[in-house]
């Protein structure tokens, strides 16, 4: 237990954290995802003959080494990191999930292709899934999405095994076989409703994990090409001057860190209340 | 998870970190690694491309010449700080009066370093290897113009040109005319012989490659014991490796906007220098969007040439117009043929009758001023109605790719070979720019002798390709050499690229 957790998720303050999370996160994507469709039909605004200005009534953290405003980037970067991440883990949860319950419903062999398909995935870092991704069909979005899902795809694969054989394992569950409901609609009727608020805790925190994981690929370069901005890529795009104009660094870094920590309290405030309302019924 | 493990440092790890750097703290001044290869005789080097091969004979990478040549491997002649052409494996040289026949009185008492001597059927074996049909030879069309090579005595080199070419002495210097011996030239790649005052010892790939000083070397033997080139792909890296004591010297930093810090450090003497840098945005003459001048023309309307060269942020940089930069006596400031006018390049691209929307594909390599660049370009394109895919490649996929199949619309390189203007004349070249009122006057230039005139021929040629633009010349860049304060004879000025080291020694 976090020691966030332990402060926020006290008694006294039972949706404190969740709050907290939904700004850190919405306090960067609103206007990220506004800048982004403000620029949807433009080249980011290019100024070489402004570059590295400091902080100006137009420009609040100045303008980055091509003249572009440093914290709109960073913002517009973060939108697209984070829908990368995002998108990834609903692929990674459609699938690996899917995968999981079928195994956790159907018979042994079901089972063995998931055990091999969790084992695999964990032997591949995901760095060499992107780097094999990005040899094989060049770098992009749709490159990098399928990247980070796979490397996803075993965790909800075993989470979705254990939570559905533990529901399988339920008395509802017999009684419903044994008034004669087919597989398919004690599966959809009964097994994954009872799912979903485990599921949606492993996502919320996956896509933290995902987010620092999509950052490290397109700081590595093995993101979307540019001008796409993404945070990993401004960062390395920005670290040259780390000693002339630290900010530059911090700014995405700031951006990275709020979005991870706020995910992350978004998730640890939903456990929370999913316990809670366990222990209440 | 990647990324989350390393987040988590333990206790005992961070005090050690701590403990660490009070301890380097305490030592001050040079760092331990710094002084024990002044003691030991060694230079820890930072370069920025990883070679893939080690044969500058057969691969046309930048990376095999900053560890191989003038280390490695020699040639008949070598170039000096300056650009002047000495002789080396030739102690001496004479040329007819028609500028066709060159004969070269070799040194004695030259050997490889598995001890092969140097004579006449080892220059004979390395010019034919890189003339014949199959050769792999990335100048190879400058020794297609080598009629006949044959041997008057061992010592005794005789070379017949097919026409004149005056610039044959400074192309023999250069390290695609390195001489190889014939049972160990097809070795070179991974294990390179040459006949250089360097034995190459060690190579950890896309890490490091050691030499070690060749004790039987026939000439002035190197002043260091062994030298260790380091490659770094992260500026921020090459750095850290030098304020560290990784690295004693960094001859090409990646990173100039990091000079200044080095600037205020005394341990470090931050010099820029000359040296040979023509960055372009290289355009496919072949595709037929790029084979008509008036498109070409609009490219160079559309950059703000000015502002992508202020962009690269060092002192000294130039735009360029056209292929030559200002450490070769030649260069003439052409730079304002086609200033800035989007405008203009949009009325010129109607009055071609390209779509507004047209696709093209931008490929950069692997390097800092690349991606910079292909950011600003695609930017200037788009707003002129151009639409930019960038695609990043790694050096081996780039080479394949643009070098060798010819398969790109638009790259960003920047060409470091020294008065290399005659690769417009070529026109299998990657970027087939064919044009006979160029290739007359190449041919022109080459078979005149008089210096005078050579200039006057050769500032003509800078002139034709500022007007007609094949590629879309961008800007001059003078390096930045960054080394330890004790480490001395390093080349400031580069009239190639190379990192010659035996001269090189630790100093007060």
């Amino acid at each position: 237990m976090s020691i966030l957790h332990r402060i926020t998720g006290e008694a006294r303050f039972p949706l404190l954290g969740l709050g907290l999370g939904c700004v850190c996160v919405l306090g960067i994507l609103v206007p990220g995802v506004v800048l982004w469709l403000a620029h949807l039909h433009a080249a980011f605004s290019i100024n070489i003959h402004a570059r590295l200005t400091p902080p100006t009534p137009s420009h609040w953290l100045g303008t980055d080494p091509l003249g572009r405003d440093t914290l709109a980037f960073s913002l517009v970067g973060a939108v697209n990191s984070y829908a990368i991440s995002f998108f990834s883990m609903v692929l990674a949860l459609g699938l690996g999930t899917g995968l999981g319950v079928l195994a956790a419903g159907t018979g042994q062999k079901t089972k063995i292709i998931a055990n091999g398909v969790v084992e695999l995935g964990i032997a591949f870092p995901p760095i060499i899934i992107a780097a094999l991704l990005v040899t094989l069909c060049g770098a992009g979005v749709v490159q990098e999405i399928c990247a980070l899902a796979l490397f996803f795809i075993p965790g909800f694969v075993r989470l979705g095994q254990q939570a559905a054989a533990n529901i399988y394992a339920q008395d509802y569950i017999a009684a419903a076989r044994l008034s004669a409901l087919t597989p398919w609609r004690i599966l959809l009727r009964h097994v994954v409703p009872n799912m979903v608020p485990g599921l949606l805790v492993q996502f919320s925190v996956n896509v933290a994990l995902a987010m620092l994981a999509e950052t490290g690929l397109s700081y590595l370069g093995l993101g979307a090409p540019p001008p796409l901005p993404e945070l990993g890529r401004i960062l390395a795009f920005y670290q040259v001057h780390i000693y002339d104009h630290p900010h530059l660094v911090a700014v995405p870094g700031v951006v990275v860190l709020l979005l991870v920590l706020g995910t992350n309290m978004v998730g640890d405030g939903l456990r929370d209340r999913f316990t809670r309302q366990e222990k209440k019924s | 998870m990647f990324s989350v493990a390393t987040l988590r440092v333990s206790k005992k790890t961070g005090l050690r970190i701590v403990l660490g750097l009070a301890l380097s703290y305490a030592l001050g001044g040079m760092t331990s690694s710094a002084m024990a290869s002044a003691q030991d005789g060694s230079v820890a080097v930072g370069v920025n491309i990883s070679p893939a091969t080690l044969d500058p004979t057969t691969n046309p990478s930048e990376g095999i010449r900053n560890v191989t040549y003038a280390n490695i491997y020699e040639g008949l002649t070598a170039v000096d700080e300056q650009g002047a052409i000495h002789p080396l494996l030739a102690q001496a040289w004479s040329i007819s009066p028609d500028g066709l026949h060159y004969t070269f009185f070799l040194h004695p008492g030259v050997h490889f370093h598995d001890g092969t001597p140097l004579t006449c059927a080892t220059v004979k074996f390395s010019l034919d290897r890189a003339r014949s049909p199959e050769s792999l030879n990335p100048q190879k069309l400058v020794f297609e113009n080598i009629q006949d090579v044959s041997c008057s005595s061992d010592m005794t080199v005789l070379v017949t040109l097919r026409t004149a070419h005056a610039s044959f002495l400074s192309e023999l210097a250069w390290a695609d005319a390195v001489i190889v011996a014939p049972q160990s030239a097809s070795g070179n790649a991974q294990h390179p012989i040459g006949t250089g005052p360097f034995i190459f010892k060690d190579w950890k790939r896309a890490e490091s490659i050691t030499l070690e000083k060749n004790q039987a070397y026939w000439g002035t033997p190197a002043k260091l014991n062994a030298v260790t080139f380091r490659f770094y792909t992260e500026p921020l890296a090459a750095a850290n490796a030098l304020l560290d004591g990784q690295l004693d010297a960094y001859p090409s930093f990646p990173a100039p906007e990091m000079a200044a810090r080095f600037e205020q450090n005394s341990a470090f003497v931050v010099k820029q220098g000359l040296a040979p840098f023509k960055a372009m945005l290289a355009l496919n003459n072949r595709r037929k969007l790029f084979a008509q001048p008036l498109v070409r023309q609009a490219l160079m309307y559309a950059l703000d040439r000015a502002g992508i060269t202020e962009a690269m942020d060092i002192p000294g940089a130039l735009v360029l117009g056209s292929h030559m930069s200002p450490e070769n006596p030649n260069y003439t400031d052409l730079s304002d043929v086609y200033p800035y006018n989007p405008g203009k390049a949009k009325a010129l691209l109607k009055q071609v009758g390209v779509e507004p929307g047209t696709r093209l594909k931008l490929v950069l390599p692997p390097i800092g001023y690349a991606h910079t660049t292909g950011e600003l370009v695609a930017a200037y394109l788009e707003q002129i109605g151009l639409n930019v895919t960038i695609v990043q490649l790694e050096w081996p996929a780039w080479l394949a790719q643009v070098f060798g199949h010819h398969d790109f619309d638009m790259t960003i390189i920047a060409h470091t070979e020294p008065d290399d203007i005659g690769i417009y004349a070529r026109k299998d070249y990657y970027f087939g720019y064919n044009n006979s009122s160029f290739q007359a006057l190449y041919a022109a230039y080459e078979a005149e002798q008089d210096p005078v005139k050579r200039h006057t021929l050769s500032v003509q040629m800078q002139e034709k390709l500022a007007h007609d633009v094949p590629n879309v010349f961008l800007f001059f860049v003078p390096r930045t050499n960054i080394a330890r304060r004790e480490v001395k004879g390093l080349w400031n000025r580069l009239p190639l690229p190379a990192t010659p080291m035996s001269n090189v020694f630790w100093g007060q």
